[in-house]
């Protein structure tokens, strides 16, 4: 690891970088992963001198091979939590579509009573009827998921709809 | 030697484009900084360690939605202290700092330190610290110490550093470099654990 690079970091601390050191610390980082837990420790340098609580461990994205064998409990969160995310949304994208389909199945089953109320409306003016309903649920569907992402991010918390029955009674 | 640029905010454009690598480089920057925040409003240690991971992880989630408009770390500090009130109210307590409703805190202290909150213990600890800092300090090269002191104890930029020592920028980065480098393998022993010391004797 050359001084250059470290240095580009230390720079970078101080809010002095400049656009060759951000590329430099990005390419070290690729060829050299192992770059972050030296970074850290100039980091906690800094975090001791001003005053400030220093972490142990670096709360980075990536890991580095030596961490990854390492076994350091906070980057088992950092993983943990993604992967803990990752299910959260997967359940949640699973619920709204066990709810559309329910939604789609009972909307066809009502489908049927229009269709026995209007049997003597011409077929393009049903399947118009079917396909704008179609396009209204696909719409809910969308808004559903935009707002459990939406307030996954803001609270942390991710919101399941509850199934859709109460369009059905409307 | 070439312009410094907003580091900040070309690494979250890197970032919004899917390199996680460039969100690390903001991690490794301001993490102490949350931690401090976070601290400020939760006194449980491992909660603080906890709370300034996960802000980290929301930010990462939405940073496709952050414009610029505000600072990165303006940005990051509202979502770290976000995270922390949601923390103390799943723990069934009232969100406050200084006493007042953290709803009614416009801003808070970032010049406060540590020792103002510790236990005796944490003070004790910060107290060895920075008697052990200062004696690594004295020990440095004149130079080395000037720029390090200059930069951290007095908050100056690499330009007036270089005017007060009549240095180019170049020599002044280095020497703020080879400075923390010098204090870091010094007190590695000590910083290496401090981490976890540190934040247990905050409460």
């Amino acid at each position: 690891m050359s001084t250059k690079v470290n240095e580009s970091f230390s720079a970078f601390l101080d809010g002095e970088a400049t656009e060759l050191d951000i590329q430099r610390m990005l390419k070290a980082m690729e060829k050299e992963p192992s770059v972050v837990s030296h970074w850290h420790d100039l980091s906690k340098v800094q975090a001791a001198i001003q005053g400030d609580p220093v972490l142990d461990q670096p709360q980075t994205l990536t890991l580095t091979p030596e961490q990854e064998t390492a076994s350091q409990p906070p980057r088992k969160r950092w993983r943990l939590r993604v992967f803990q995310g990752g299910i959260a949304a997967a359940v949640a994208a699973l619920v709204m579509t066990s709810a559309g389909l329910q939604l789609q199945v009972a909307s066809n089953d009502q489908s049927a009573v229009p269709v026995i109320a209007v049997q003597n409306q011409t077929t393009e003016q049903v399947q118009l009827l079917t396909q704008q309903q179609y396009e209204a649920q696909q719409q809910l569907e969308r808004f559903l998921r935009e707002h459990a992402e939406q307030a996954a991010f803001t609270t942390g918390h991710v919101v399941v709809p509850a199934p859709l029955q109460w369009v059905e009674t409307e | 030697m070439s312009e410094t640029v907003d580091a900040d905010l070309i690494l979250v454009r890197k970032a919004q484009k899917g390199d996680p690598r460039a969100f690390d480089l903001l991690v490794l920057k301001y993490q102490h900084k949350v931690a401090s925040v976070v601290s400020k409003l939760v006194s449980e240690h491992d909660a603080v360690e906890d709370i300034v991971q996960e802000s980290f992880i929301k930010a990462y989630r939405a940073i496709s939605g952050f414009r610029g408009d505000a600072q990165f770390f303006t940005w990051i500090y509202r979502i770290a202290t976000n995270t922390a009130k949601n923390h103390l109210e799943s723990m069934g307590r009232k969100p406050s700092y200084r006493g007042q409703n953290l709803d009614d805190v416009t801003q808070i202290d970032m010049t406060e330190k540590l020792h103002d909150q510790d236990s005796p213990d944490g003070l004790l600890a910060r107290s060895q610290l920075e008697q052990h800092l200062q004696k690594v300090l004295a020990a440095l090269p004149e130079d080395l110490r000037v720029a390090l002191t200059l930069r951290e104890f007095e908050g100056m930029s690499y330009q007036d550093i270089s005017e007060i020592m009549s240095t180019p920028i170049g020599t002044v980065r280095s020497r703020i470099f080879r400075a923390r480098e010098a204090v870091e393998q010094e007190l590695h022993a000590v910083v290496s654990g401090l981490g976890r010391r540190d934040l247990a004797q905050m409460s």
